[in-house]
């Protein structure tokens, strides 16, 4: 209370006030020299009172503001104004050892005997700032993972297109898959028995036109039959194997096992050379339909002898190229870039219906394969193939 | 001796045909038309059939699950697939089962048909 003992008048307790007010405080004159500065100020600087009295103003404030503090104080002086906490700018005050930190200034005009006085209050905001910078710091990163989050929800939303759009379209192959699949067996069980019997027409009769029906139903029913096998691997829904690691040697070797089964490849010599190569990530049978119709391809076009050389090796990291090429009469120029249309053919109307290089090039595009066929300088046709090398998509890997 | 050739078809037609193909052959042929029926045949007659010829798609048994069951039974004893199926992972898989099985589609033709059929008893000999 005023009446304490060590408080005996008012102008004592508005020094003491004064004195040990929260705020720095500092009374400077029209031309800028400090008239008056509490301890709290002078703390806050580094200074002892006594040396921060007369001095100019300028010795508190940075090096680079100094220049703009005096337009400013000219500026001041014309209108002087009262000026709040925190109305102004980012103000720096600078310490005696030269360490700078962020102030909050207010301003009051005031008249004394001694002329014009301006009396100012300082706040040391460091720890305020330190905790506007944290904020601001938050709030970037914030505002940045809701950025994140809401790209990966759209990439997410985007993928769970896809994969519905995918799926619709695997669905839709299946079932075609499975309708083609069931037909086929349905149309070569008959088959079957039609072409046995038109075999004993040929084999077993003595007439020779009868002789030459039976060889005509067989040629017929043998067009029906590649037809058939051709629609089904077409429509072969892709997702029936799940994606793997396949090892190309082995697919290749698979693909000439079974072509070996035809009797048109009989007198076909196949020459394999494979460089041990990374596996490809694909469904081990949409890569053996590759490489089979390929072979198939290389043995229709050699009737009689030939040699089909098929050549794996890694193309630089991160693909394998598969290459495969025989020595037949080769695909005229202008033919060449129409192999891969679906029901192009040069093939005669026993030989399938052109589907063969379509579903190749459909397989290796799904991949994201490339393939390219060129007629070589030695006769005959290469096919080329690019697999990239890839890990498995996750998710993917076999069960 | 006898050598015989069992063939496993549902259907009557299918049978009859491959009984017309290898008609000329020394093979007797013996006609089952379900699993059940085809094991019945080998009890009786497992010193004489020489090749099994098994469809892929029947009634009741899954013809891989067929070809695996009389491989285990009668592990000597070649198994030839003839399917209307023109599956090619299917083939795959089936090659990769026995070097005895053979894989052939309907319609296949009589002399690759008496071939495999040859080839298969040959390889019988062997093991026997």
């Amino acid at each position: 209370m005023m009446t304490d003992n060590n408080i005996r008048s008012i102008e004592e307790v508005a020094k003491l006030a004064l004195q040990s007010a929260p705020s720095g405080v500092l009374v400077v004159d029209e031309p800028g020299s400090i008239h008056y500065a509490n301890q709290t100020l002078a703390d806050m600087f580094g200074y002892r009172i006594e040396e921060l009295l007369d001095e100019p103003i300028e010795i508190l404030i940075p090096q680079q503001f100094v220049a703009a503090h005096r337009r400013h104080v000219e500026n001041y002086a014309r209108a002087p104004v009262h000026r709040d906490m925190g109305s102004g700018r980012d103000l720096e005050g600078v310490t005696r050892d030269g360490r700078r930190f962020p102030v909050e200034i207010g301003l009051r005009p005031t008249r004394t005997r001694d002329g014009r006085m301006i009396v100012a209050t300082v706040i040391d905001i460091t720890g305020r700032k330190a905790i506007e910078e944290r904020l601001r710091r938050h709030e970037e990163e914030l505002e940045q993972l809701v950025e994140e989050r809401t790209r990966e929800l759209d990439a997410a939303q985007r993928e769970k297109e896809r994969m519905l759009e995918q799926l619709i379209q695997t669905e839709k192959m299946t079932t075609v898959g499975t309708l083609v699949s069931g037909i086929g067996h349905e149309i070569n069980n008959p088959l079957y028995v039609l072409h046995a019997l038109a075999e004993s027409l040929r084999d077993e009769t003595e007439i020779e036109n009868c002789r030459l029906l039976g060889e005509e139903i067989l040629r017929q029913s043998s067009h029906i039959a590649e037809t058939v096998k051709n629609l089904s691997r077409y429509a072969r829904p892709a997702a029936r194997q799940t994606l793997k690691p396949v090892d190309l040697a082995e697919v290749v070797a698979d693909a000439v096992r079974l072509i070996r089964q035809s009797t048109q490849a009989d007198q076909i010599e196949f020459e394999i050379t494979a460089s041990p190569v990374a596996p490809i990530s694909a469904r081990q049978e949409e890569i053996v339909q590759v490489v089979f119709n390929l072979l198939r391809n290389a043995v229709q076009a050699m009737p009689g002898k030939g040699r089909v050389a098929i050549d794996i090796s890694a193309d630089g990291d991160d693909s394998i190229r598969l290459r495969i090429q025989d020595d037949g009469s080769g695909i005229p120029d202008e033919l060449l870039k129409r192999v891969f249309d679906p029901f192009f053919t040069t093939k005669g109307p026993d030989q399938g219906e052109g589907l063969g290089l379509y579903i190749v090039r459909q397989i290796v595009t799904r991949y994201d394969g490339a393939i390219s066929v060129n007629n070589v300088d030695t006769g005959g046709t290469r096919f080329e193939i690019r697999f990239p090398v890839t890990s498995i998509p996750a998710g993917e890997e076999e069960k | 001796m006898q050598h015989q050739v069992l063939v496993l078809d549902d259907e009557a037609d299918v049978r009859a045909a491959i009984r017309l193909q290898l008609k000329n052959t020394y093979f007797e042929i013996l006609e089952a038309e379900s699993f059940e029926g085809a094991k019945e045949l080998l009890r009786d007659n497992a010193i004489t059939v020489d090749v099994i010829i098994c469809d892929v798609r029947m009634p009741g048994v899954d013809g891989v699950e067929a070809v695996a069951n009389f491989q285990r039974d009668y592990p000597n004893t070649p198994v030839i697939v003839l399917t209307g199926f023109p599956d090619l992972d299917l083939a795959v898989d089936f090659m990769k089962k026995e070097d005895v099985v053979d894989y052939l589609t309907k319609p296949v033709d009589k002399d690759k048909l008496i071939a495999a059929v040859e080839k298969a008893a040959r390889t019988r000999k062997l093991f026997g």
